[in-house]
């Protein structure tokens, strides 16, 4: 029997270590071997080197990654597939919040296939993050102005900007406050805070908002210079068009509104809502079923005849203005075209409504009423509106009250879109409606606070 | 589908038609029912029947379904309205118009239970009314809901929000419980003679998903016809109970011709001249696409009686004869074991049907073959059927004068895509 000396057990100790350590590298870099594989070839992220994975760099790694995302889900979007482009743009913002390019393309993304609640979170979850942003804070209060949600957008201002209303993008805030303050509480608020702040007058690109805050408040001509040098200037967008357009009949100048529908149909020849508006201001200028109007309408339905959501449009003007033999026709000729009638039967009894044929108006919701399903919660939510109205204006308030419940149990997951139905009601003066939506709002709120 | 049959028929001509006359606009209920403070007095008493229902009931609630019962009473029974108030009143009898006005009041899921049990109030007070009830008629109701509950989530949503009204609920009852007594015994049909009432109703239960018809207000049919002499032709027929219609013969993308009615007055329109009413004569046989649905789901205003049974090649099938309320017969032919409807006869011409699909829990037939007296064939086949696709009763009336024309506005906006072929 031999004993090892002290010397050889060292030698093999030592010997031992060396191959653990060997080991040990060797499986590191198999590791890394593998990961990279799979990162770069399995998972397409060309960004991502093999030194990110050896150096163990997650975040440069999510990055990568996200980009990959963002770009998987840009033309999942493109293709038409909702759903691939909706898990594409998550993951992207999951694994790199901070990429703002990524997140305002999923932000237009999720607006454009209607959840809007979904990109108002993701708009505001990203301003959170980067408040500094011009591009963030442009689409984000945008969006919150755009959809009624005037109250959370000040909210939001007074919160995040209440010391920055003077820094770099404090011109821009200070705008959208503006804008805020004139859609919650009027023309006189607005005019106040925007007295405030000189340079927001001086500056162009506040030009709209000045223009409408100068509108509301009486000061029309103004209003309308003031908008019309900017189109001149700017290349706007349609709105500023429609709403110049507007602000143009109402104030007797017919032939200016239609040049500026006339501009905006130039400005955008392939769009339809541009021509719709030429239909508007052709009937104000030259009147209804005159040839200038024949014409424009015989025009529209040439270009947009195989568009169904064209013929929806021009239905929808139609039923606004009371013209009942065109809501009628087209829902006629769409019969034979679309699947869905619904919003076409809408406009219709819109039509018979604006003529003030209540009872007709009236049977035309009940026959959609009795074909709605629960699971078209938008054309559920307009039927509602325009049962109110018109049961409003036959002077029905149990009727209008009750639709109200009705359409209070529709919204009744939609807090935001109860209050926008709300205000719409308070302003057309049906105060049943107000009161029921009031209600359910409050009653909405009650548990949240418990 | 009696489409290649009333395509093939011939005579058309004009007759008067009235104008529709608008809606009144309705008047509160005080205002209706004349003396204030008897009215007061119906709604207190009506509102205490309510409170011995529903207690929980919020108040404003209770107000709002004591005020729709009155209404709903003055407008179908006014004779019960005066009586309200006497003490021999059958309150029992008005039981489920009242839970039903009480529920559709009440929103929310904390109503849930409550509007369940005013469900199963409502159903027993109808199986207590018909006479239908066992002796243990709440069992009997519950039963009857937790099988309308599995058969069909929607119909089930709606008698608990009391969406659904007394002819529906009773309709939906006496299917759910048909159906019930076809499972109870489902080896007997073949040993047992059945009778003509037994096939109609086998047909209804297998050719319906539950009570899924009673769901469908209106529908749309898109369908192409191939005629003997191979002309092809895109039809579209619009239907809308109870018996509104609307047939679109579409050839090259433009309408030829348009034919309407709604059980009452017909008319028929083509390019280029305004709309023409019909006499019921001259539209013939025509007028029978206005029949909602196929007359074998037992819908009302038909009687039926068997016939000898048949053959169609190596199936056999049972013969049902259809006899519409003004006279009109046609025969029916079943087959025994899937109870597809699989031909008819009617007048001489033959029509064999096939391609059975379910369509919203309702089946069609895709194909139909008719074969008319002198041997001449045209072949039908159904593109695509939409339920509810949002009808208005003004779709089946002819467009007022001097509006924009139907034929005119097609053309404009058919115009873009010849173009485009071209």
């Amino acid at each position: 029997m031999t004993t090892r000396t002290p010397s050889l057990r060292r030698f093999s100790g030592r010997r031992l270590a060396v191959t653990a350590a060997a080991w040990l590298l060797g499986l590191y870099v198999l590791l890394v071997v593998v990961g990279f594989s799979w990162l770069h070839h399995s998972l397409k992220n060309g960004g991502i080197g093999p030194l990110d994975v050896a150096f163990i760099r997650w975040h440069k790694v999510r990055q990568a990654m996200a980009v990959e995302q963002f770009a998987a889900g840009r033309a999942a979007r493109e293709a038409g597939n909702t759903q691939a482009a909706y898990l594409a743009f998550v993951s992207g913002i999951r694994n790199d919040p901070d990429n703002v390019e990524g997140r305002l393309d999923a932000a237009r993304f999720l607006g454009a296939a209607g959840a809007v609640k979904l990109e108002t979170n993701v708009l505001e979850d990203g301003l959170r993050r980067a408040p500094d942003d011009r591009r963030l804070i442009e689409e984000t209060f945008a969006l919150l102005t755009a959809s009624g949600l005037d109250r959370h957008a000040l909210d939001l201002i007074h919160r995040q900007y209440a010391a920055g209303l003077a820094g770099p993008n404090g011109l821009l805030v200070r705008r959208f406050e503006v804008l805020a303050t004139l859609n919650s509480g009027g023309g006189a608020s607005a005019k106040t805070l925007l007295d405030g702040y000189p340079d927001l007058r001086k500056d162009e690109d506040s030009a709209p908002v000045v223009a409408r805050v100068l509108w509301e408040t009486k000061e029309r001509l103004p209003a309308v210079d003031l908008l019309s040098t900017f189109l001149k200037l700017h290349d706007g967008a349609f709105i500023l068009f429609a709403r110049l357009a507007e602000w143009q009949i109402a104030c007797g100048l017919a032939d200016d509104a239609v040049h500026t529908a006339e501009r905006a149909c130039a400005k955008s020849p392939g769009d339809f809502p541009p021509r719709v508006l030429h239909i508007e201001m052709t009937a104000a200028a030259r009147g209804v079923g005159a040839s200038p109007w024949q014409q424009a309408i015989e025009s529209y339905l040439k270009d947009f005849g195989d568009r169904p959501e064209a013929i929806t449009m021009l239905a929808g003007l139609a039923g606004e203005k009371g013209w009942t033999g065109l809501a009628r026709v087209l829902y006629d000729v769409s019969a034979n075209r679309q699947q869905n009638l619904g919003a076409l039967a809408l406009a219709y009894s819109g039509a018979l409504a604006s003529n003030a044929q209540y009872g007709d108006a009236a049977r035309v919701l009940s026959d959609v009423e009795a074909q709605v399903e629960d699971g078209n919660p938008a054309l559920l939510r307009l039927l509602r509106q325009r049962q109110i109205e018109v049961a409003a204006a036959r002077g029905d308030h149990d009727a209008a009250r009750e639709y109200a419940r009705r359409l209070a149990a529709t919204l009744q997951k939609d807090p935001d879109g109860m209050e926008v139905v709300r205000r719409r009601f308070e302003l057309e003066k049906i105060p049943e409606a107000v009161a029921e939506l009031a209600a359910a709002s409050g009653m909405q709120k009650a548990p949240a606070a418990k | 589908m009696v489409l290649v049959a009333a395509l093939s028929a011939g005579g058309w001509a004009a007759d008067g038609i009235e104008p529709e006359a608008g809606q009144p606009s309705g008047p509160s209920y005080f205002e209706k029912s004349g003396a204030s403070s008897a009215a007061e007095g119906r709604l207190a008493r009506v509102t205490g029947w309510i409170r011995e229902r529903a207690p929980a009931c919020p108040p404003d609630a209770m107000v709002s379904a004591a005020q729709k019962f009155l209404e709903e009473l003055h407008e179908l029974h006014p004779d019960q309205e005066d009586r309200l108030l006497s003490e021999d009143f059958p309150a029992r009898d008005v039981e489920p118009a009242l839970c039903r006005q009480i529920a559709a009041q009440l929103k929310g899921p904390q109503w849930a239970a409550l509007r369940e049990e005013l469900a199963r109030r409502r159903v027993e007070g109808i199986l207590v009314r018909e006479g239908s009830a066992g002796t243990s008629s709440a069992a009997e109701a519950a039963g009857l809901i937790e099988k309308i509950k599995g058969a069909s989530g929607v119909q089930f949503r709606r008698l608990l929000e009391g969406r659904m009204e007394e002819d529906d609920l009773a309709r939906l009852l006496k299917k759910t419980r048909a159906g019930d007594s076809a499972r109870k015994a489902p080896v007997s049909e073949q040993a047992r003679v059945l009778t003509a009432a037994d096939i109609v109703s086998e047909f209804s239960r297998r050719n319906q998903n539950g009570a899924a018809l009673q769901r469908w207000r209106a529908y749309t049919v898109e369908a192409r016809l191939k005629t003997s002499s191979g002309q092809e032709q895109r039809l579209l027929l619009f239907r809308m109970r109870p018996d509104q219609f609307r047939l679109a013969v579409v050839e090259d993308g433009s309408t030829r011709l348009v034919v309407a009615g709604d059980g009452r007055e017909y008319w028929q329109q083509v390019p280029g001249r305004p709309p023409e009413i019909l006499t019921r004569e001259r539209i013939g046989t025509r007028r029978y696409m206005g029949e909602f649905i196929n007359p074998l789901f037992s819908e009302e205003g038909f009687a039926f009686e068997r016939l000898a049974d048949g053959a169609s090649g190596a199936q056999k099938v049972y013969r049902i004869a259809v006899r519409r309320a003004d006279g009109s017969t046609y025969v029916s032919q079943i087959d025994m074991d899937g109870f597809f409807e699989t031909g008819r006869e009617e007048g001489g011409r033959s029509t064999r049907y096939s391609d059975f699909r379910q369509i919203a829990g309702v089946t069609f037939a895709f194909r139909e073959e008719a074969t008319d007296s002198e041997g001449r064939k045209g072949t039908l086949e159904l593109i695509r059927v939409t339920p509810n696709p949002g009808l208005i009763q003004d779709f089946f009336k002819p467009e007022a004068q001097g509006g924009q024309s139907y034929f005119a506005v097609e053309q404009l906006m058919t115009r873009r895509n010849e173009t485009e072929t071209k």
